[in-house]
């Protein structure tokens, strides 16, 4: 009985061994044919990014330039540390707040009024650096720097020949500036690794983060990105605006990881297949029966 | 005449290891049932390779034996692509087995979790193509890096 009870078992072990090997090598032939597939550099491969392991050596000094890989990306990077909920509003950023209802709060689909969801509405700042983050492109002029994001095709202008920031965004009279998705922007390096991008003048319909929290056109957006080595960025977000937040809030931790072929896909949300989208499908499968 | 079949099942949980998917959600899952259901011999009538969501519309027979016409969503062709599909993956009138999660609702929609092909080659959605009961699919999967 008993050498037929560990006959039973060493069967059971066997067949177990053999399955997991017959897995192992099922994946491993998976990645050879990965790895053997004829390579263009016209595309991105995640698994390349992920195979890019460690720092990768010291950071370059004032250097963000390059291609970036996000949350987003299928790289493998750390997920961003998300805002804080929920943030400390003001009476008036509450009854803003309240009006805008988020996904990530619970409604479906049908129920919900984010302008990026029912119309592909750009996201604007700051949610744009949150918000789907795949990749991201630094590079930089002798005044300016430019953060491209690969998500919707966004490209935002920081200024770095010392200007201040507009103060008369969204008022009345010529001299006044109209509010835009990505705002104002001026930067400064903080130290040789750490460069400081502060913003103000964002258009106020856009939703500050995925979550619906509100922004109004003075909210003073400061980023902070550090280049920590050779393959590692990291970016950390707070938005002050007094009106709408009894104190500065911050927006979340950003992680970018180095993309070896410095190549990624284009993604942009197209209005006119969204409509088919909500109307064939996310409608009719979170509304009413 | 072509036979269509169907069937429910609840995945047990599976081999596949789950981290990050390629992907992020563009959307959340909860208008969605917690089980799979499948359908064998569908039709397909529309593969919509498009932003934000891939569709693939398709034609089986519920439960009861009737025609039905059903939409399913999967993610952005981009996102598709790193996993194995691409615009001709599926075309009008291949019949494939899906599997996808039902809107709660009773509405014909929901999210995919994979198409069996007429060959027996398979292909997952990002978001919920996992093995497990809604979970992410990770072709890639490893310890999460930062």
């Amino acid at each position: 009985m008993r050498k037929a009870c560990t006959g039973i078992i060493a069967g059971v072990a066997g067949a177990l061994l053999l399955s997991a090997m017959a897995t192992a090598q099922t994946a491993q032939t998976n990645t050879a044919q990965t790895n053997n597939a004829p390579r263009s550099p016209w595309k991105y491969y995640p698994e390349d990014a992920r195979a890019n392991t460690g720092d990768g050596g010291p950071a370059p000094k004032r250097d963000l330039s390059g291609t970036w890989a996000g949350e987003s990306s299928g790289a493998g990077v750390r997920n961003i540390v998300r805002p804080e909920t929920p943030p400390p509003l003001t009476p008036l950023g509450k009854q803003l707040f309240d009006r805008n209802k988020a996904e990530s709060s619970g409604v479906l689909i049908a129920q919900s009024n984010d302008p990026h969801v029912r119309y592909c509405d750009p996201f604007g700042f700051p949610r744009n650096m949150t918000d789907q983050i795949r990749s991201m492109t630094i590079t930089a002029l002798p005044e300016r720097t430019f953060v491209l994001l690969k998500f919707m095709n966004v490209w935002r202008e920081i200024w770095t020949d010392g200007r201040a920031l507009p103060t008369n965004v969204g008022a009345r009279g010529r001299d006044a500036h109209d509010p835009t998705y990505n705002g104002y922007s001026i930067g400064r390096w903080e130290d040789d690794f750490t460069f400081v991008v502060e913003t103000t003048g964002m258009a106020p319909e856009t939703w500050a983060t995925e979550g619906g929290y509100p922004h109004s056109i003075d909210a003073r957006v400061t980023e902070r990105f550090h280049r920590e080595s050779k393959n590692d960025l990291t970016m950390t977000i707070t938005m002050d605006d007094p009106k709408l937040y009894t104190r500065p809030v911050k927006l979340g931790t950003v992680y970018f990881r180095w993309i070896p072929s410095q190549t990624f896909f284009d993604f942009s949300c197209v209005p006119s297949s969204v409509q088919m989208y909500l109307k064939e499908m996310a409608d009719p499968a979170s509304g009413g029966k | 005449m072509k036979r269509y079949l169907f069937a429910t099942a609840v995945l047990s949980l599976g081999l596949l290891p789950m981290s990050d998917a390629p992907v992020s959600a563009h959307h959340g899952n909860a208008a969605y049932a917690d089980e799979i259901t499948e359908f064998t011999q569908a039709t397909v009538t529309k593969f919509a390779w498009a932003n934000p969501h891939t569709l693939i519309s398709f034609d089986a027979k519920d439960a009861k034996g009737n025609v039905v016409h059903m939409v399913v969503e999967t993610a952005a062709p981009q996102a598709l692509r790193l996993i194995g599909w691409d615009k001709a993956s599926v075309m009008p009138g291949d019949v494939i087995t899906v599997r996808m999660y039902v809107a709660k609702n009773g509405n014909p929609a929901g999210r995919l979790q994979k198409i069996t092909l007429a060959d027996g080659s398979e292909l997952r959605d990002t978001q919920l193509g996992g093995d497990a009961p809604k979970t992410r699919y990770d072709p890639f999967a490893e310890p999460e890096k930062k």
